[in-house]
């Protein structure tokens, strides 16, 4: 990668820079007719100069053909001009100061924003090349780096490039010619000015780089220290569990605080060095506008100089210091530029990186591999040189189920990554179907060879997103870089910036991650067969019961989960669900909800109807007073408070069955107790409105299955019943949907779907009912055909950050489920699935070799470094490792008795 | 369903809560939990280590012990018996496996429940120290019947 910043920005923008030059030096002419044309309007029509007579004019636009007067006594004229009076005159002038007003904002528009637009699309450039290059890595150094480092370096560190990329050539040519014209008048006009100037500027030009030095060496360190930082921090909120754990959050602080404090120093003094720097350059240039005054005026004073000369140097100076000190300062960034570029770029240019063959991307059809691995004398090394696998060689064919064995330093785990790529051997050759590993293409091995171990991590979103994420890509990327100085082929990409940044830049509709109908009706099978051989359909399928569908969910599985609900209701068979679950019927009151549910008898939609709203609730308190419940729930309400108090009232406060019972805490208790005193012998009329509320509020959340207290009795049932008729009526005539009631017929979106088919509520008394119920309904989904369905509802369940949303089994079922969606033709199970319970892990392994098997012949190879000591029966060979190379290799059968003495 | 004065009425039954002041076994019925259990299904196994003990309301509940690799019934529990108290005063396994005969509701009194009872009113203490001693006297003088019985045999 190209080190040098001026270097690396010609190389890839070369056309652009020139471009831009041309158009700079374009705008100039305009630019000195806008500073003229004022001048021009106030001596000409203004002063009247040249207009002394009435009827005087003067020539408009008149042509002259340029330096003619230094060659001949009188200028050539092309064209000479329209003669105009004075009104006129003025007229034109003005309208011309417009148009060149108007013309140069133009320019100035558009010189800025094709700058931005280079910027951008080469810092574009380089954050991919930097990207690109992490892609090819080796695994082994990208295993080293700190990831939040990476990203701050892509991210942040080259970001203010951007803007010096548009300035790198055009500025300092451009502030260069501007510099070098004002000397040449200088020097026109006065040589000893000319040659004073001269030697200021180059003593700039030497003191300027030494001081600088420091300057450079800060701007280093402050990168360095913010790449540290960003990288700490990454830590820091990775590894926030054991910061808890062993409450070091101050050692954290501690440390992020010395970094700061480091940064701060740095910046100070960088801030310090970089304005005195400043105060020299300003200083020097100001300092000859002293020496011009000083000795010039003393010169005109001794009569040694004639007062024009000094006024006209005076006025060839005035044009300088703008341009020089231009070019100073853009050379102060094209340093710092350079500095953040090198250190930006400098470990990325550093590292090997794999070769363009092995990532490009082919239209060749992939081919299925047709013989397997062959390794001839393979060793690997660890991190301290020592040897994990030697001199080891083996076949491993596509049509074969072996298993490698042996204990965790035995080398078989490093046999299955080698085979994965993901380890690389010292020595010996690799080779796949006849071809060396090394140089077949990575989207090759990738698509045709599963591998799974156990270590984990997801990006994140959904299930179906983390399964077609590895699947291959069918879509268009942008190219891998082949050879960093020839630059690849971005011309594609150039007009991206046209695009609107509202419209989303979906990279293709066929690849499977953006495809919205994905998976289609074709792999849908093979989708399902793979999530049930790994056990995650169950798993899916909960993830979906616990979702809610859509408001504008499909009518039919509406019709079917309505359907289901019923036959769950129906279900006598299901013996020992009965009176396990209590339904939800408008009749019924029902005694797993509170009063305040039992009374709106649906999910509230507004938050006017959440239980803590209830009691404060115009409608409601408008319908118990309709049904003559207010003074009910009012005793109902102190009864709560008075076996609060009775039961409480008499523990100390940092009691310890009071905060068991997740009962009331020791305040509410006191404020209870309060409460009943002042509301003694009063009615719900006559008590004060703060503590009906408080009363309702506790009758509202009364459950007789939580507290017991036998408040409730049968009258009060049948009169909350009418109540909640009465609600449902008043809601309905206001046309008020506040509330989704619970209405047997209808399907509830605002309910989960096993609470739609469910309908009811679990006695919390029965600890297995769940799982039988569970079990019921998942049976009678696959029995009507829609537990796929709800699987698939299930499949756009979000894994959460990293993953962290799932168990680790799940986790660890899905990478192996990812491993088997693409169809491998050999698949590599290293210590895959270490977490589950052994029955369920070979459960498994069981059906992935069947699955590979079809028809006696076997079409998937696999290749297991397994968890468990056996069973063997299901593989056609064992490879038994000790030691780093291989003891012994054979059948099952031939391999049993050594197996046997290993594990004793 | 019964409600908490239930409840109160029938721990008042059980010997060991026989004289707790009516207050406090309130408290003890309303830290307790209502649990059903299906004909058949496990309350729990011998050896588990439950810390729990229960009280049957409703049903009967048989007490299991394992012999030539059988589950034998030894005995059947029916309304007001407490069983499963001994792990929830000392820490040992479960010493027999307990399953529903039929439907069966018990209340569940949670170890720590219980001590934290005893340790905020003492008398509570008292009230289990007389008991579990008047159980030890009889379970003393069923041993010396069992080995005068043996001795008379022999």
């Amino acid at each position: 990668m190209e080190r040098n910043l001026l270097k690396y920005i010609w190389r890839h923008s070369r056309s652009k820079q020139i471009w831009i030059f041309i158009v700079v030096l374009a705008a100039m002419p305009v630019y000195f007719l806008m500073l003229q044309l004022p001048k021009l309007i106030v001596n000409g029509p203004i002063q009247a100069v040249g207009f002394e007579t009435p009827e005087a004019t003067q020539p408009f636009l008149s042509i002259s053909l340029p330096f003619t007067q230094y060659f001949t006594d009188q200028q050539i004229m092309l064209f000479d001009g329209f003669q105009l009076q004075r009104p006129s005159m003025l007229v034109v002038l003005c309208i011309s100061f417009l148009l060149a007003v108007a013309l140069n904002g133009w320019f100035k528009l558009y010189i800025n924003t094709y700058k931005g637009k280079l910027g951008e699309s080469l810092l574009r450039r380089l954050r991919y090349e930097l990207f690109d290059r992490v892609l090819r890595y080796p695994i082994g150094k990208i295993r080293q780096v700190k990831p939040s480092e990476i990203s701050s370096v892509i991210k942040d560190e080259v970001e203010p490039l951007g803007e010096f990329f548009g300035d790198a050539f055009s500025a300092p040519v451009f502030l260069g010619a501007q510099a070098l014209t004002g000397m040449t008048f200088l020097f026109l006009q006065n040589t000893m000015f000319g040659a004073i100037t001269l030697g200021i500027v180059v003593f700039q030009a030497w003191i300027i780089p030494r001081l600088r030095r420091r300057l450079l060496e800060l701007g280093r360190r402050r990168q360095r220290a913010a790449r540290r930082l960003s990288g700490r921090i990454g830590e820091y909120v990775q590894g926030m569990d054991d910061v808890h754990l062993h409450g070091v959050t101050n050692r954290a602080r501690a440390n992020i605080w010395n970094i700061l404090r480091g940064i701060l120093a740095t910046r100070f003094e960088l801030y310090q060095r970089k304005f005195f720097v400043k105060f020299i350059n300003n200083f020097l240039i100001q300092l000859l506008a002293f020496i011009f005054y000083l000795l010039g005026g003393y010169l005109v004073i001794t009569g040694r100089m004639d007062l024009g000369a000094l006024v006209a140097s005076i006025a060839a100076y005035k044009d300088l210091p703008a341009p020089i000190k231009g070019i100073i300062d853009w050379d102060q960034q094209r340093l710092m530029n350079q500095i953040r570029y090198e250190q930006a770029v400098e470990d990325f240019a550093e590292t090997e990186i794999v070769p363009y063959e092995r990532q490009v991307a082919t239209d060749q059809v992939l081919s299925n591999i047709q013989d397997g691995y062959k390794l001839s004398n393979i060793t690997v090394v660890d991190s301290s040189d020592q040897p994990v696998i030697e001199s080891f060689s083996a076949t491993l064919s596509r049509h074969e189920a072996v298993a490698i064995v042996g204990g965790n330093d035995s080398g078989a785990e490093q046999v299955a990554e080698v085979l994965g790529r993901l380890l690389h051997a010292r020595s010996g050759s690799i080779t796949l179907d006849g071809n060396d590993l090394d140089n077949i293409a990575e989207s090759q091995t990738g698509q045709r060879i599963g591998y799974a171990d156990s270590n984990v991590f997801y990006a994140g979103g959904s299930i179906k997103a983390t399964l077609a994420e590895t699947l291959p890509f069918v879509g268009n990327a942008a190219p891998v870089i082949k050879n960093a100085s020839s630059g690849a082929d971005f011309s594609n990409y150039e007009n991206d910036a046209m695009v609107s940044a509202d419209v989303d830049m979906i990279y293709d509709v066929d690849d499977p991650v953006s495809n919205p109908s994905w998976p289609d009706d074709a792999f849908w099978p093979h989708l399902l067969s793979v999530m049930r051989s790994t056990r995650l359909y169950n798993d899916v399928l909960e993830f979906g019961l616990l979702r809610t569908l859509d408001s504008e969910g499909d009518e039919t599985i509406k019709a079917s989960l309505l359907e289901a609900r019923r036959e769950f209701a129906d279900d006598k068979s299901i013996d020992e669900l009965s009176g396990a679950v209590e339904f939800f019927d408008p009749e019924k009151y029902n005694h797993q909800l509170t009063i305040g549910e039992n009374l709106i008898f649906g999910t509230p939609l507004d938050a006017q109807f959440n239980p803590e709203n209830l009691p404060s609730n115009k409608t409601m308190l408008g319908v118990l007073k309709q049904t003559d419940l207010m003074s009910q729930l009012f005793d109902a309400g102190r009864e709560v408070a008075e076996n609060n108090v009775e039961l409480f009232g008499d523990l100390t406060e940092d009691s310890m069955l009071l905060q068991r019972t997740g009962g009331p805490s020791p305040e509410q208790i006191v404020a209870m107790k309060q409460m009943l005193d002042r509301t003694s012998g009063k009615t719900v009329t006559t008590a004060p409105a703060n503590d009906v509320t408080t009363i309702l509020a506790l009758a509202f959340g009364y459950s007789e299955t939580q507290s017991r207290f036998g408040v409730l009795d049968e009258a009060l049932q049948t009169q909350l019943l009418n109540a909640r008729k009465k609600l449902a009526e008043t809601l309905g005539s206001q046309g008020n949907d506040s509330v989704a009631f619970l209405d047997p017929a209808r399907f509830n979106p605002s309910l989960t779907i096993i609470d739609n088919i469910l309908f009811g509520r679990i006695d919390a008394r029965r600890t297995g009912a769940r799982d039988r119920v569970l079990n019921a309904i998942k049976k009678i989904l696959e029995e009507r055909n829609i537990s796929e369905t709800i699987f698939r509802i299930g499949l756009s369940y979000d894994i959460g950050v990293a993953g962290r949303n799932l168990t680790t089994s799940q986790a660890q079922k899905l990478k192996v489920a990812r491993a088997l969606l693409k169809k491998p033709d050999m698949v590599i199970l290293n210590r895959a699935l270490s977490a589950l319970d052994p029955v369920e892990r070979k459960a498994i392994i069981h059906d992935i070799l069947s699955l590979g098997s079809k028809d006696g012949k076997r079409q998937m190879g696999v290749i297991c470094v397994p968890v468990d000591h056996g069973p063997w029966d299901d593989f056609d060979r064992v490879i038994l490792m000790e030691g780093g190379s291989i003891s012994i290799d054979g059948t099952p059968e031939q391999v049993a008795p050594r197996l046997e003495m290993s594990n004793a | 369903m019964s409600t908490l004065k239930d409840d109160v009425a029938m721990l008042r039954r059980v010997a060991l809560f026989s004289s707790v002041d009516p207050s406090k076994l309130k408290l003890i019925a309303y830290t307790a939990s209502q649990r059903v259990f299906e004909d058949g299904e496990m309350v729990f196994a011998k050896g588990s280590n439950g810390t729990s003990a229960y009280l049957i309301v409703r049903g009967e509940a048989e007490i299991l012990v394992e012999s030539g690799g059988k589950q034998v019934v030894v005995a059947v529990h029916g309304r007001n018996a407490l069983f499963g108290e001994i792990s929830a005063f000392c820490d040992v396994p479960r010493t027999a496996g307990v399953r529903a005969r039929g439907q069966l509701s018990v209340l569940e009194l949670k170890r720590e429940n219980l001590m934290e009872l005893i340790h905020e009113f003492p008398e509570v203490a008292v009230e289990v120290i007389r008991e579990l001693a008047r159980r030890l006297a009889s379970t003393t003088s069923d041993l010396a019947h069992v080995l005068d019985s043996k001795e008379t045999s022999d």
